[in-house]
């Protein structure tokens, strides 16, 4: 029987019924992996590649229960248990640091294990950003944690609650450069951490799990590092009374959170009545919060404008009438600016924002009220707080003139992205390459004008010289669906790792993305990133992740045009033309294709839709540009600079 | 008269809200006064205001731009548009008050705020809504880009590609 629709898509109804029912490694057995060595005509003397039959029975393998019973419990046993009485919702990591990461995969936490550890690091970060869950990552200690850096500081940037896990030799060998590994971590992670700390005393492993915990659950959220000798890690317990500080969450931390005063409540009330164009920023801290519910009430009672900012978005909708994400005009109207969890705060020059607007600003603490932005009214509020009791106390107005002016700035920028398509479609069809409008043309008919549920499909994506083209057509309808991968970063290849954790969640149905469990996410990457990530889609293939990579391939770091007028340095720029990572990807198990025509993207996009759908298999699409498409004065516009708040904005 | 003509007020307004940085008075003779800040893409700004000839201008704004081209015919049109129907009301230009243009001398393009009413005070405050619109509005979403980077110190490495 075929669940597919009229134009061919497969219901996701049907998918999770697929993906329930057969195993991973019941896919291969049933023939329906798909690599080049299965196509190539030596086939019988070369294997095809194949899930290892000991993955699936591994990862159905019983929970295993310690106590301090009989032979006890190790260090990193008691870490273990913590963490999964705190529901760390995945780990992802390559095998170093094994006491720990076995404690934690045994314990029964969701684990993936990888092949380089700042890619996974990356996933775990990705897998957190559509979730709002504290997700971990680990490494071995020197080489391993060393690796993770870039992928820590991508997740600091993002405010995202990042567990890191390291190991360390021995506190015995400190400083002997007995062996391999040595490093001294903590340093290692200045800056780009809230909290971290290298166990020394094995009785004291509880009470430090306990503050990562109450580090990563409370206030503003960033990476946390912990670091564990051999001597903690493998220490054993018998006695409960071993352990310092060994209570539980309930009172090792607090689910209290700061409300906003009466007066401060009854001032931005009286601010925003008074506004005739007020717009809402709600930031990262709306996202950690799940607050979105009152936050859509709120702007509904008072026909209030809601452009989102950070490195999760579609904790308002895109397609709601009141959405100023893609009315960048109208922000510029605004005469209130209410930030709320604005995690990382612009300059009044990084924001487009009018010169005489008012501002309101709404942080869970004190300590950074003020800063950048001048302030009319500071609140001290947890966000979910101060949007429920906005909600019930806005009394309701509306906002006609607003809500059209709104409107109306939507259209003219669909008529500038409607002229960008043209354009595209001219220089695509006299260089037979795929320009960046285009491809954001076609992912945005397929994913979100087609038959596929518009709020259905997460997404990610990265890229710094096409940022007017395609960005905009990446639509985020509901909380975790969107995520700007460069937020705050820049991290070029962090958006083809997070797409990976981003197909965990979806495969996982983990979180609040239970209502689309299973369904294919979409990483749109570019050739620079592909490099920090290539052989990470080994792992998606493995675990069967539900991805669908777009690589947009300009045979070049997009910013050759920045040496343009040094001849003698434009080669440190370009990569070989018309490379073919769709092949690379095959060879690692998953599907490939490369394209150059809309109608190659369109046939491509149904296939790698149709595979990740019922198969959980990824699929890498090359989708094939020129460099000079970045450049502003070959192929105008090019090259531009998005200001948030924005759809495309990659800062604040 | 109908309006102030401090406009030292206003600058000290939008230095207080964290628009403008560093403002510092270079000149303030009879009835002439330069006054210069640090604003978009940290530049310095000239502006001069001349009481007799009832003028407000951003002199030099954009440097390097020549009669013909493409980006004097976008910029004076984008500035025309600020006067014009098509604007919202509340970030209209008022024509009867205040005439914006862009004036082209030696390759420069001064931005110019010709005050009507001598209400000095509403052509500063407008005079710096269209300085600010031209840098989010206008320059991002136009094609010249490269123009920004050659003539406007834009910081590709800081600003655009991180
Ligand atoms: C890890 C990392 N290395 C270097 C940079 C500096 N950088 C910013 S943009 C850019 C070029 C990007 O090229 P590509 O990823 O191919 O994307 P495109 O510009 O072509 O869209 C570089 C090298 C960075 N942001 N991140």
């Amino acid at each position: 029987m075929s669940n597919d629709d009229d134009n061919g898509i497969h219901r996701l109804a049907s998918r999770r019924d697929f993906v329930k029912a057969i195993p991973i490694a019941g896919l291969a057995a049933a023939g329906m992996t798909r690599n080049a060595n299965a196509q190539a005509p030596d086939a019988g003397t070369i294997k095809s590649i194949q899930i290892p039959p000991d993955l699936a029975t591994s990862m159905t393998a019983p929970v295993r229960v310690t106590s301090f019973e009989g032979k006890g419990q190790t260090g990193a046993e008691i870490f273990a248990g913590m963490c999964k009485a705190e529901n760390l919702a995945a780990m992802f990591c390559c095998p170093g640091n094994y006491t720990v990461i076995n404690a934690i995969a045994s314990a029964g936490v969701l684990c993936y294990g990888g092949r380089s550890e700042g890619a996974m690091a990356a996933a775990a970060d990705g897998f957190s950003r559509v979730t709002g869950e504290v997700v971990a990552c680990s490494g071995t200690e020197g080489p391993g944690l060393t690796d993770m850096i870039q992928s820590i500081y991508t997740a600091s940037a993002a405010h995202t609650p990042l567990l890191v896990l390291a190991s360390n030799m021995t506190i015995a060998q400190e400083d002997s450069q007995s062996f391999i590994q040595q490093v001294s971590q903590q340093e290692l992670t200045t800056g780009i951490k809230k909290y971290g700390k290298r166990l020394t005393v094995p009785g004291r492993v509880h009470e430090y799990g306990a503050y990562a915990f109450r580090a990563l659950k409370s206030g503003v959220p960033a990476p946390v590092h912990l670091d564990f000798p051999g001597e903690v890690a493998r220490a054993r317990f018998t006695d409960p009374n071993d352990l310092t500080e060994n209570y539980d969450k309930s009172k090792y931390r607090t689910e209290s959170r700061a409300a906003p005063s009466a007066p401060d409540i009854a001032k931005a009330i009286d601010m925003i009545n008074k506004a005739a164009r007020p717009l809402l920023i709600p930031g990262q801290g709306i996202f950690q919060r799940k607050a979105w519910e009152p936050l859509l009430a709120a702007a509904e009672k008072q026909d209030i404008a809601v452009c989102t900012s950070g490195p999760s978005r579609g904790h308002f909708p895109d397609d709601h009438r009141l959405s100023a994400s893609l009315s960048p005009k109208a922000v510029l109207s605004a005469d209130l600016v209410i930030f709320v969890g604005q995690y990382q705060m612009p300059t009044r020059t990084d924001y487009q924002l009018h010169q005489d607007v008012v501002t309101i600003r709404v942080h869970p603490s004190q300590d950074d009220l003020g800063r950048n932005w001048p302030l009319d009214l500071g609140v001290v509020s947890d966000e979910l707080l101060f949007m429920e009791a906005l909600a019930a106390r806005l009394p309701r107005k509306k906002r006609a003139t607003w809500a059209a002016e709104l409107a109306s700035a939507r259209a003219e920028n669909q008529k500038q992205m409607d002229d960008y398509y043209a354009l595209g479609l001219k220089y695509g069809s006299s260089t037979g390459k795929l320009h960046p409008a285009v491809i954001g043309r076609e992912l945005y008919n397929f994913f979100y004008a087609g038959a596929i549920d518009p709020k259905q499909t997460a997404h990610c994506w990265g890229g710094l010289t096409n940022l007017r083209f395609l960005p905009p057509y990446l639509r985020a309808n509901r909380p975790g669906q969107g995520v700007c991968s460069y937020y705050q970063s820049g991290t070029i290849g962090a958006e083809i790792n997070h797409g990976i954790g981003i197909a965990a969640a979806a495969k996982e149905g983990y979180g609040i993305q239970s209502a689309y469990k299973g369904a294919p996410v979409l990483a749109v990457g570019t050739d620079g990133a592909i490099a920090y990530a290539l052989m990470e889609l080994e792992t998606a293939a493995k675990y069967r992740l539900p991805l669908i990579c777009i690589i947009y391939n300009n045979d070049s770091w997009g910013v050759w045009t920045l040496a343009e007028n040094d001849p003698r340095a434009l080669h440190m720029y370009l990569f070989q033309q018309n490379l073919r990572y769709d092949k690379a990807a095959e060879a690692l198990g998953c599907q490939g294709a490369y394209v150059q025509t809309p109608e190659e993207l369109r046939a491509a996009l149904k296939r790698a839709y149709d595979v990740a759908a019922r198969e959980g298999l990824p699929t890498l699409i090359n989708a094939q540009g020129i460099k000079e498409f970045s450049s502003a004065s070959l192929y105008p516009p090019g090259v531009n600079i998005i200001q948030g708040p924005n759809i495309a904005a990659i800062s604040h | 008269m109908t309006g102030s003509t401090d406009i030292h007020a206003v600058l000290d307004f939008y230095a207080k809200r964290g628009l403008l940085r560093n403002v510092r008075t270079t000149l303030s003779e009879g009835r002439a006064t330069r006054v210069q800040f640090t604003w978009h893409y940290d530049r310095t700004f000239d502006l001069r205001v001349d009481y007799e000839a009832s003028r407000l201008s951003f002199t030099d704004a954009f440097p390097n731009v020549p009669a013909a081209s493409a980006l004097y015919r976008d910029l004076t049109g984008f500035i025309d548009g600020m006067m014009s129907d098509s604007m919202p009301i509340h970030r209209r230009v008022d024509r009867r008050k205040t005439i914006v243009h862009g004036e082209l001398i030696d390759a420069n393009v001064a931005i110019v705020a010709d005050v009507v009413d001598g209400d000095f005070d509403y052509a500063a405050r407008k005079l710096i809504q269209v300085v600010n619109e031209i840098y989010f509005g206008f320059l991002p979403n136009s094609a010249h880009y490269d123009y920004q980077v050659q003539s406007l110190g834009l910081e590709p490495n800081a600003i655009t590609f991180a």
